[in-house]
């Protein structure tokens, strides 16, 4: 439990709020580059409570700059291309694309470097971007990223899927070098130990499940500072996602899928979470308003949510259920909370460093050489359980060391 | 847990609820395939259910550790279960298994729910928020207290 001022701390992302200076010391994804078809030359923004376009220059580059909004406009409105007027003298932005995502720099000062992680590494075709609209906080939807233990549960499948048809989705692989779906593991052993390590970008967290015969499954996922997440997805990809703040009440997720061996089928990809979501603002078909399509009779005999199998829209109900603020005056954590606890230490760390002027002090920024910041690591393995340390690094240097492309970390 | 702490892990109860029996729900709205629904009363956010011995409990409708909603709840093992992290609630709100939690783990004792007393009479379900016991003698009041909306 934590006092409604330092809820409202650390959720508000506003111009000159504590939590919404640390995050305008980052790159924050502004849209797909997908969202730029053809020769448009505009596309509506709504990022950190701002109202922003995007706009292609006469060289081909591209800012971020304020448009005239209305205060009645819906938080992820999409005006027409056409229809968009550019506020005089406003903030402009600077604006990089990286790997299919336009990432924004809406601080002071000098934009940092990128770091050197897997998803800004890969060649293009080996990295496909998407997104997606949640109806709450941006901390809610970051907290869940980090919570090992709710894979358990909500994301709990009754029955395993061939792993063969596991393509482009969570959890739907076999578990490591095992011959168990990732399903199975999860359902099985629900009370992982959670270890919660600071690094130089943020958190590593590693999740321990002990198995029959002295084994042990382990999960390595990590928090990116401030507002990212980087896990596995399936023995081929990682994903690194960011949750980006709307406004207070709204936010988008913006994922990198990473492939270390193949190209990303990208068609596959985009059809799959296409047909979850419309456009123009990404926002997912299943939702509040139609209750997750929610369906008690699924809910006995095959996911724990009854809101079908993708496990996207489990979370977003999730989310989206702890209201549009999650009021943690009333929340109860428990030992497997522990990264939770550990990133808003982190978070309020760098709230006070930014208002005693003191930036030099957020983890990637000051002296340090991000680009000698690679990885970062994350993958399942099994091991004997003595061993575990060993195998989970080993596991993931096989996997780089047969990569086409650079990944020695 | 103290009842200060129980007050917390619920909306707070608006200023109104008489001491009377008050109508929350009537039996046909649970004569449904699963028998769970929300029930607002007071400005309390509640869940009604039915578990698996028949009896109703009417608790509060947001999971205690971090307000997942429990309208979506699993109604199994004589209760409702969190789909978040398996946190199981009976019928009184109290907290009786954390399954993602150490397996030492005592915690679930001191998390309890709001609930409120339920009766069923002449197709009503009836609940008393009010101060104090609830009087002996149940009235069914003619118009319901509550609207049934999730």
């Amino acid at each position: 439990m934590i006092s409604e001022k330092l809820n409202n701390q650390i959720t508000q992302i506003g111009p000159q709020t504590p939590a919404g200076e640390v995050l305008r010391r980052y790159w924050q994804p502004a849209a797909l580059v997908d969202e730029m078809q053809g020769s448009a030359s505009k596309l509506a923004v709504n990022l950190m409570g701002e109202r922003l376009v995007l706009l292609r220059n006469d060289a081909g580059g591209f800012v971020l700059t304020q448009r005239v909004a209305s205060p009645d406009e819906a938080p992820a409105h999409f005006p027409d291309p056409e229809s968009i007027e550019i506020v005089d003298g406003g903030p402009v932005y600077p604006v990089v694309e990286k790997k299919g995502i336009f990432f924004a720099y809406m601080g002071p000062g000098e934009a940092p470097e990128f770091p050197n992680f897997d998803c800004f590494r890969a060649p293009d075709s080996h990295v496909f971007a998407f997104k997606g609209l949640w109806e709450c906080n941006w901390l809610q939807a970051l907290e869940v990223g980090i919570d090992p233990a709710h894979a358990s549960f909500l994301h709990r499948f009754l029955q395993d899927e061939d792993p063969a048809d596991s393509y482009g989705k969570q959890f739907r692989d076999k578990a490591a070098n095992l011959d168990m779906p990732m399903t199975q593991v999860l359902r099985e052993y629900p009370r992982p130990d959670i270890e919660v390590e600071e690094t130089d970008f943020g958190l590593k967290i590693t999740a321990l499940r002990h198995m029959a015969n002295d084994l042990t499954h382990v999960r390595v996922t990590n928090q990116i500072f401030p507002q990212a997440i980087c896990i596995p997805m399936s023995r081929e990809m990682i994903i690194t996602q960011w949750h980006v703040p709307v406004d207070d009440q709204n936010c988008y997720w913006y994922t990198m899928f990473t492939s270390f061996s193949k190209p990303v089928d990208k068609d596959v990809m985009r059809e799959q979470r296409l047909k979850e979501h419309r456009l123009p603002d990404y926002a997912p078909l299943k939702n509040r308003r139609n209750n997750y399509h929610y369906n008690p009779d699924e809910q006995n005999t095959l996911t724990y949510t009854g809101m079908g199998l993708d496990i996207n829209v489990h979370d977003q109900w999730a989310v989206e259920g702890l209201g549009p603020i999650q009021d943690r005056t009333r929340e109860h954590l428990g030992r497997g909370d522990a990264a939770i606890v550990r990133y808003r230490l982190m978070l309020r760390k760098a709230i006070k460093a930014v208002e005693s002027k003191k930036e030099a002090a957020l983890p990637m920024r000051g002296d340090v050489d991000v680009s000698r910041i690679v990885g970062p690591l994350s993958n399942d393995a099994i091991a004997t359980t003595k061993d575990w340390e060993a195998a989970s690094w080993q596991a993931d240097m096989q996997r780089r060391s047969e990569c086409p492309w650079d990944a020695s970390v | 847990m103290n009842a200060r702490d129980d007050a917390e892990l619920g909306d707070a109860l608006e200023p109104g609820a008489p001491d009377t029996w008050i109508r929350a729900a009537n039996s046909a709205d649970l004569e449904i395939p699963r028998p769970v629904i929300p029930v607002t009363l007071f400005g309390q956010r509640l869940v009604l259910f039915r578990d698996d011995e028949g009896e109703l409990g009417l608790i509060g409708r947001h999971c205690p550790h971090r307000g997942a909603d429990l309208c979506f709840g699993r109604r199994e093992d004589n209760g409702l279960r969190c789909p978040f992290h398996g946190w199981h609630f009976d019928r009184n709100g109290q907290c009786v298994e954390q399954p993602a939690e150490p397996a030492d783990s005592t915690m679930y004792k001191t998390i309890k729910l709001p609930s409120y007393p339920v009766v069923e009479k002449d197709g009503a379900i009836l609940t008393y928020m009010g101060k104090g016991e609830p009087p002996r003698d149940v009235v069914v009041p003619a118009q319901p207290a509550a609207s049934a909306t999730r």
